[in-house]
């Protein structure tokens, strides 16, 4: 069945209609698109036995053409018995845009690949001749075809004439497209600097002169038509001459790369990810030594760079703004000083390190300990980053991220039914408590969660036209349960968003600017409009959205607001002391740990343990940890832990107070106003995306980490990957196309660039953002006092996440400069990873100054 | 039979599979005969040695008890079927189209990796658990038995990464790769647990 799709259905789907579109005069082009013979090769290879019948029938298909081409010229000429200028000839060009390897594939730079016969039939061409020029360049097909046509060459056409198709027309004629083709390559060649200098571009301005001088000629009707002729050859050939020095120095000039950028980019880009692994690894901070450093440096960059720039062919960055060059040296000789100042007390630490090897392997094994998550965390990482060396990886990055989360959680269900059976191991009593079904259902609910959110946008290349939900609710006849489905995620949102720790007048502002997200689908047409709203709504919604931006900024101006109503109403902030008093209580403070684990009972297993114990100590535990912690501690009497400091119901007591708290300053609000944005930007097809995402965050933050011992540093990663995955949940690839430039008009009744650009990122950068929140949330319930060095372990973990797959890529572009997907598999993906480079280093900057 | 038999015969089974893509019922794929007989193969070597491990030493009890276990064992492995069939659709298996051969696979898998733990421990899933994630050392065997079950799954993690590359081979389709990979990682499974048991015999180190 497969087989037959795609190598006999193929092509019948387009010869089928042949014969009734060849006897219609309803068409002036007729573009046939063979595929058969292309999916022989790939799938059965060029020596498989369905490729000679295959190519036998697509010359009988030509043979078809052809005859059918030449009756009809045969029945005009009959009709009208001489030859008339209207009727104009027929011309059928067979051509192919690839070859084939002798493996059946393509995409090389082999002759077999790159070479394909190239024909033109016309009944205008006076005798058959084969003269064509042996090789003639892709390009050139699309100039070639718009003169045949009488139409303009298309503007950024590289390619020349092929002369021999226009051999049946007068001299004039020929000189005539010529010079037109040349002009716009001179058009082209104009902006990249060299014009002046460029051979051909001078040959192509003299020429011109000389054809002005020749029609001069023709028009004085005084020189002889032979001589006429043999000038006009010799223009004719310097014509071409020019033409071709100009496509030739246009190609150069496209396929030039400035290895030098590229190399310092590279080189630049390591330089970071040292500094960053060195400085996670050992938490170092920059020292004064540092300044000394960046100006020896940055003196002997500059050197470095003129000679550089003083060599034949200057790189490109140098042709940029002196402002810039400054700039960028800068930041070299600062980056070069960090890192040798990093490196200098690395080598200091490591010779100090020798002398008392002991306690730093003993420190190793402890923290390093068992801890299946964070490994395969970083093998993730580094895998991921790995596979986008692949074009196919990149066309189908979300595959990777869809998967390795599966695993993940499939890892954490692991961790956690390995920690519930060490403790039910360890103490009898346990059995009864501890069952591990309660503490899987959270990560089967986030599973089955990830699942939908994968179905809902087929994104990617290969897959991308398979049915999915998001398809279903757009089809026409669907819209109700489209308004249906949005309906439900609006209110899922409020509900999930605007909890019972949000306070009253936010949850107001929530409600109203939902409601006007609704109002603005339905006045815009998405969804169905219910009969009695017709009449209050605008006619393009503008009104309506703006609503909802105005509560996006109320929500925004929410904790102001709220200290003016406080002082209004003179209502003390009386407790302030709060957090430090649930950070006093929290704290589970190990007695001498490293002390008893000598008591412990000689067990395997209890490698486990301590290693736990130490991830808890070594990465300031967050609140969640301490209780996880405390659990484990619960079944576990003997390690030696003060158990009476807090009961568990009480440590949950203080969090929830503590969020209440928080819930009025900021976060909460701003999230909130996030939210809004997003749910007014986001098409209504994903609105119920948007909605499972908050509620992934829910059943996450209340299901399944309570259970799970994770520090800030695994927690970040593990944003990092969902805010990857829930990119592509939304619908958006590594390619432009499918990013969502209607939401930059959003509530706009007129063009606004900037505005529209912000907005744009916004709905396509949504899922990130959303989960970049969730981890803000999550970090904000850390105790205190250990707030700064979880901040701290969660932007080394993003950068870490963030510089390693962009190093790594850029190498990869650099060596595949020449892949046939260059243009548009990696240059596009390049593009995306700068974007989400700066999207987290903004993140980063709010994330380590306003908490 | 000896256990060491018993993965020697299945591993044996398993090089003998593939001769499924060239002979068998027309009607089915090649890739569903070989992975049938693969699931028929491997999974009858585990039950006749445990049919005649059972016979030979005689300890299991009444005829009506062993009848229990068995019935029990039955609906414990169309469980695990069931489950790892709901698992590969949450991995991103295609839920409707194609749900034959997502359950093909979980068969396979099933057979690779619950068949081993019934034909040892019987239907006591808490020890199963507690064998995978380590809690408990059980015997030699039992640990050679989580060799295997770990290498099966592992194998049939890693074979699912071929399938998005643009390769366009008919063998890049849904399950192929990753019944592939599980049965290798089962044949490497089986290598290690035969190998690390000679091992264990020669030097009597139970702890490794």
């Amino acid at each position: 069945m497969r087989y037959y799709l795609h190598v006999v259905q193929v092509d019948d789907n387009v010869t089928r209609h042949l014969s009734r579109e060849l006897s219609s005069t309803s068409w002036d082009i007729l573009v046939l698109h063979y595929l058969g013979l292309d999916h022989i090769g790939h799938v059965y290879g060029p020596r498989s036995p369905l490729a000679c019948p295959k190519l036998r029938e697509m010359d009988a298909i030509i043979q078809k053409i052809d005859n059918s081409l030449q009756a009809e010229v045969h029945s005009t000429l009959n009709l009208s018995t001489q030859v008339d200028a209207s009727v104009l000839p027929n011309l059928l060009v067979v051509c192919s845009d690839h070859g084939m390897s002798n493996a059946g594939s393509h995409g090389g730079s082999s002759d077999e690949e790159m070479l394909t016969p190239l024909i033109f039939f016309s009944s205008a061409f006076p005798v058959a001749t084969a003269d064509l020029s042996p090789h003639a360049e892709q390009t050139d097909i699309a100039v070639t075809l718009s003169f045949t046509l009488g139409l303009p060459v298309p503007r950024n056409s590289l390619g020349h004439l092929l002369l021999p198709v226009m051999a049946h027309l007068p001299l004039r004629d020929k000189l005539r497209f010529l010079h037109i083709n040349g002009w716009q390559l001179t058009v082209l060649l104009a902006p990249s600097g060299s014009h002046s200098l460029n051979r051909g571009h001078a040959l192509f301005k003299a020429t011109e002169m000389e054809h002005g001088a020749w029609i001069d000629l023709v028009h004085a009707g005084n020189v002889s038509s032979k001589d006429l002729s043999i000038l006009g050859s010799r223009l004719m050939k310097r014509y071409q001459e020019a033409l071709q020095f100009m496509s030739q120095s246009l190609g150069e000039s496209l396929a030039q790369y400035d290895i030098y950028s590229m190399v310092l980019g590279i080189i630049l880009e390591f330089q970071v990810l040292l500094i960053l692994l060195l400085h996670h690894h050992f938490q170092f901070t920059v020292l004064p030594p540092t300044v000394a450093l960046s100006v020896a440096f940055g003196v002997g960059l500059l050197f470095l760079h003129t000679v550089f720039c003083t060599h034949p062919t200057p790189p490109a960055l140098c042709h940029t703004h002196a402002l810039i060059i400054v700039l960028i040296f800068t930041t070299l000789a600062c980056l070069n000083g960090v890192l040798a100042a990093l490196l200098w007390k690395f080598l200091q630490r490591h010779r100090q390190g020798l002398s008392n090897t002991m306690t730093d392997k003993q420190q190793w094994l402890l923290v390093g300990g068992m801890n299946n998550i964070r490994t395969f965390l970083q093998l993730g990482c580094v895998g991921h980053a790995m596979s986008q060396a692949a074009s196919s990886f990149v066309e189908e990055e979300h595959m990777i991220w869809y998967f390795l989360l599966s695993s993940l959680w499939l890892m954490i269900g692991y961790d956690v039914w390995q920690l519930n059976e060490t403790c039910r191991w360890r103490d009898e009593h346990y059995t009864h408590k501890q069952m591990w079904w309660p503490k899987m259902v959270g990560l089967l609910i986030v599973m089955v969660f990830c699942r939908l959110l994968r179905g809902w946008n087929q994104t990617g290349v290969n897959w991308a036209d398979q049915a999915d939900i998001s398809d279903w609710l757009n089809s026409p006849g669907n819209e109700s349960a489209l308004t249906a489905v949005s309906a439900v995620s609006l209110i899922g949102l409020f509900w999930l968003v605007g909890g019972p720790t949000f306070s009253f007048f936010g949850r107001f502002l929530l409600a109203f600017g939902l409601v006007g997200v609704w109002a603005y689908r339905c006045a815009s047409g998405t969804l169905t409009q219910p009969a009695m709203l017709s009449s209050i709504l605008s006619s393009e919604g503008v009104r309506e959205a703006r609503l909802a931006y105005i509560c996006v900024f109320l929500l925004l101006a929410m904790p102001g607001i709220h200290s003016l109503l406080g002082t209004c109403l003179g209502s003390s902030s009386s407790e302030d002391d709060q957090p430090t008093v649930l950070a006093g209580k929290i704290t589970l403070c190990p007695k001498n740990r490293l002390g008893d684990q000598a008591s412990l009972p000689p067990h395997k297993n209890t490698e486990s343990i301590h290693g736990l114990y130490a991830r808890w100590q070594h990465d300031e535990c967050s609140q969640r940890e301490a209780i996880s912690v405390k659990e484990r501690i619960n079944s576990h009497p003997q390690s030696g832990f003060e158990q009476k400091d807090v009961s568990e119901a009480k440590t949950r007591h203080l969090a929830k107070i503590y969020q209440k708290k928080e819930g009025q300053m900021g976060c909460h609000g701003i999230s909130a106003a996030l939210t809004l944005l997003l749910s007014l930007l986001l098409r209504p097809h994903n609105l119920p995306v948007l909605a499972m995402w908050l509620g992934l965050q829910h059943v996450l933050s209340s299901w399944v980490w309570p259970f799970v011992c994770l520090s800030p540093f695994e927690l970040a990663i593990i944003y990092y990957w969902l805010g990857q995955a829930a990119f592509f949940h939304q619908g958006n690839s590594n390619g432009l196309a499918t990013v969502d430039v209607a939401a930059g008009y959003t509530g706009m009744s007129s063009h606004s660039g900037p505005l529209a650009v912000i907005l744009t990122a916004f709905c396509t950068y949504s899922g990130p953002i959303i989960w970049a929140m969730a981890l803000m949330k999550e970090i904000r319930l850390v105790p205190l006092h250990t707030r700064a060095s979880s901040i701290g372990a969660v932007s080394r973990a993003l950068a870490l996440c963030r510089a390693l797959p962009l190093t790594l890529y850029l190498v990869f572009v650099m060596v595949q400069r020449h892949h046939l997907f260059i243009w548009s598999v990696f240059a596009p993906k390049l593009l995306y990873e700068t974007t989400h480079t700066l999207a987290l280093f903004a993140f980063l900057l709010i994330l380590t100054t306003c908490i | 039979m000896e256990p060491l038999t018993t993965n020697c015969v299945a591993l044996a089974v398993l090089l003998a599979a593939p001769v499924a893509l060239w002979v068998g019922p027309g009607r089915l794929g090649p890739h569903d005969r070989w992975l049938l007989v693969s699931v028929l193969g491997s999974g009858g070597t585990r039950l006749a040695a445990h049919v005649l491990g059972a016979r030979s030493t005689n300890r299991r009890g009444s005829s009506s008890a062993r009848l229990r276990v068995a019935v029990r064992g039955g609906a414990y492995f169309a469980a695990s079927c069931v489950a790892l069939h709901v698992l590969t659709v949450l991995f991103g298996a295609p839920i409707v189209e194609l749900a034959a051969d997502t359950f093909l696979f979980a068969l396979l898998l099933a057979t690779y990796t619950a068949l081993p733990c019934l034909c040892l421990r019987g239907p006591d899933f808490t020890r199963w658990v507690q064998l995978l994630v380590g809690s408990w050392h059980g015997t030699p065997n039992e640990r050679a038995t989580a060799v295997v079950v770990m290498g099966s799954l592992a194998g049939a993690w890693l074979g699912a990464f071929p399938i998005p590359l643009d390769w366009d081979r008919p063998w890049q389709e849904w399950p192929i790769t990753c019944t592939v990979g599980a049965t290798l990682g089962h044949g490497f499974g089986l290598l290690a647990a035969s190998g690390r048991r000679r091992w264990v015999a020669e030097h009597g180190n139970y702890k490794i």
